[in-house]
């Protein structure tokens, strides 16, 4: 009952029309800027906090988190529309997101990833207020081996992904494995398959990678066959109909509690609850087979998850001060410009500015729903754009995208090289999404065994014993088997009709 | 005998398994170099000597598959429309050429110069429509990257 006078508090505060003011600034600063190559909510964030120099604590932070969420849904809009992720969490979005564009679809799919984000953004509020606490604590049950596990279980999910073909899948998935290698070793220091090259020494980063696999291939496959029209010039519709809306509720449901719980647990970052959302779509789904081609629950559960997470992501930040992602350790800076300690005396000591904030997250999404939906029209009508025209921008933007990230050219020629692979992976019809999933997890993966066997003096068993990573592993064996099981025994019977 | 149908679509995944088995023998050579294990565990060589391994042998299974012929692969089309290759190998230039002058010309003129390229690919000799998109692309998002978000954009030897 105190915590709902509380929040009620809260709501009165930030539905001030200053305050509302902010968050609506926030949101479309936050849309452009999303939109904007190579400035994904992470750089985005942090490169507008001065804009809240000067307001104070709450207003700040209300700015601040409308940004946050304005930036994720402009990388939304950039997958779906042109075939650029963002940032790596929107790479799975292209999939089937973009694939509806080409069929004149565009709008249906930025709608549902709106409706679908405001719907999973409100759950995850509602679990701020109600089950943080408790939840925080299990997730803190969580250690190297149990981590491990976890990213095992992501792993496994890479069988989830096969197209056609499990063997390239896997092919997919262990060179994004070899790829996350490159740079200093995790554990000892040592600088591994850098060959003197400096800037190899921080690995590959993942956004030009994504932007090359995806972004440049996509205008490399398109090139072939001469200048023609790539969308189509009317376009179907630009709401989602009901049938959409049907298809789109459950997958909305399962991806906001997927991105809930990841979200819980400290680290693991926004890609593995989207492909986690992506492949059980793909697997409970009476037609996986036309996954990748333009389904609206391939951007639905994605892009729930997606906002689920970002916002669940937040509660180990309220309750223990830890951030759960690169763009929440930046709001927790913001916190610490303005007084604010993030960890369990938040709620104690400034519990006004802390209810503030939460019911301003609410209004946020309230605001980026309410004022995106009407603008669909005004995002769509950039396909109609000549694909000439289109094309050479695409192109640019994704080389001043690469070469801002860190200011260098060196990650211009990477995603270039990265371009010429994707083109050479379409032409082989092999996936190009594993690579991304395993090049973030793979890291994560080597230094959390590591550490597992750091803390057992090199005893496997480590692993093994423990109940959460034990269930993890055994849960990621399972479905390891079933699917490749499950794979195999659709290829026999296709080649059998 | 000369070569089937079959054989020739099936020839782009025996040249791209053949590269994926050296590019895994070159990583294992490299890993070797890098301790494997210790008292505490799995060094830094460990996981990429494995990893190149599982890669080698996935080649491996994809040559087999693509030279017996057992699973069906998807038909591949390498050679036989130089014009389309011709067009993507013009892009490639532009935009490595764009990377390696980014810095002497300043990102004002190198754009300016690689959106009138690459729009002159696809839609030639629209000069007016092309110079104007390109000098929006160029300067006008210089002004916005570096005059209202001040995020430095490489200025050349004559200032731009």
């Amino acid at each position: 009952m105190e915590t709902f006078q509380l929040l009620m508090g809260g709501f009165a505060t930030a539905l001030q029309p200053a305050n509302l003011l902010f968050a609506l600034t926030g949101c479309i600063v936050g849309t452009l800027v999303g939109i904007l190559p190579g400035i994904g909510p992470v750089v985005g964030t942090a490169m507008l906090i001065p804009l809240t120099f000067g307001l104070e604590p709450a207003p700040a932070i209300i700015m601040l988190a409308a940004i946050y969420y304005g930036a994720m849904y402009g990388g939304t809009l950039t997958s779906v529309l042109v075939n650029v992720p963002g940032e790596a969490a929107s790479a799975i979005t292209c999939l089937d997101g973009y694939a509806m564009a080409k069929q004149g679809r565009a709008g249906p799919a930025l709608a549902v990833a709106a409706i679908g984000s405001f719907f999973a953004g409100t759950v995850a509020i509602m679990g701020l207020v109600l089950v943080a606490l408790p939840l925080t604590a299990l997730a803190l049950r969580f250690g190297p081996p149990e981590f491990f596990a976890l990213i095992v279980l992501g792993l496994s999910l890479v069988t989830g992904l096969a197209g056609t073909s499990l063997l390239r899948a896997l092919m997919a998935a262990v060179f994004g494995l070899l790829i996350a290698m490159v740079g200093i070793d995790p554990v000892v220091g040592a600088p591994r398959f850098t060959f003197g090259v400096t800037e190899l020494l921080d690995g590959f980063n993942v956004v030009p990678v994504a932007m090359g696999l995806f972004g440049i291939a996509e205008i490399l496959v398109n090139a072939e066959g001469g200048p023609a029209q790539v969308f189509p010039t009317t376009f179907r519709s630009l709401m989602p109909s009901v049938k959409d809306l049907k298809d789109s509720a459950m997958p909305v449901v399962r991806g906001t509690g997927i991105g809930f719980f990841v979200g819980l647990i400290p680290g693991v970052g926004a890609v593995v609850p989207t492909v986690l959302s992506y492949v059980t779509e793909k697997r409970v789904s009476k037609t996986p087979e036309k996954f990748g081609t333009g389904m609206i629950q391939g951007v639905a559960g994605p892009e729930a998850a997606n906002n689920a997470y970002s916002n669940a992501a937040l509660i180990p930040l309220f309750t223990l001060g830890l951030p759960g992602s690169p763009t929440v350790a930046i709001l927790m800076g913001a916190f610490m410009m303005n007084g604010l300690i993030p960890g369990p005396f938040l709620f104690t000591d400034h519990p006004d500015v802390v209810w503030t904030v939460i019911a301003s997250l609410y209004i946020g999404n309230v605001i980026l729903v309410v004022l995106n939906l009407p603008l669909i029209p005004l995002w769509v009508s950039i396909l109609k754009i000549p694909y000439s025209i289109l094309s050479a921008f695409i192109l640019g933007f994704c080389v001043l995208g690469a070469y801002t990230l860190n200011g260098s050219v060196f990650d211009v020629g990477v995603m270039l090289a990265f371009g010429v692979i994707g083109y050479l992976l379409r032409k082989l019809d092999i996936p190009a999404v594993p690579i991304i999933l395993t090049m973030i997890l793979g890291p994560l993966m080597e230094q959390a065994l590591r550490q597992s066997l750091d803390m057992s003096g090199g005893d496997f068993s480590i692993l093994f014993t423990r109940p959460i990573s034990a269930t993890l592993l055994g849960v990621a064996a399972l479905s390891l088997v079933l699917s490749t099981m499950r794979f195999f025994s659709s290829t026999r019977r296709e080649s059998e009709l | 005998m000369p070569p089937t149908t079959e054989h020739r679509a099936n020839r782009p995944f025996q040249i791209a398994a053949a590269v994926c088995v050296l590019f895994a023998l070159g990583i294992a050579r490299e890993s070797i170099r890098l301790a494997f294990y210790s008292a505490a565990g799995p060094g830094p060589g460990f996981f990429p000597l494995l990893l190149s391994v599982a890669f080698a042998g996935l080649g491996g299974t994809l040559f087999w598959q693509a030279t017996s012929g057992r699973v069906e692969l998807p038909s591949v089309d390498l050679v036989g429309k130089r014009a389309d290759y011709s067009r993507i190998a013009a892009i490639m230039a532009a935009l490595l050429g764009a990377m390696l002058l980014l810095q002497t010309l300043g990102f004002r003129l190198t754009f300016l110069a690689l959106y009138m390229v690459l729009m002159n690919l696809s839609a030639p000799r629209r000069w007016v429509r092309t110079t104007l998109l390109a000098l929006a692309g160029s300067f006008g998002v210089y002004q916005v990257f570096v005059g209202i978000f001040e995020i430095p954009l490489p200025v050349g030897i004559l200032g731009f």
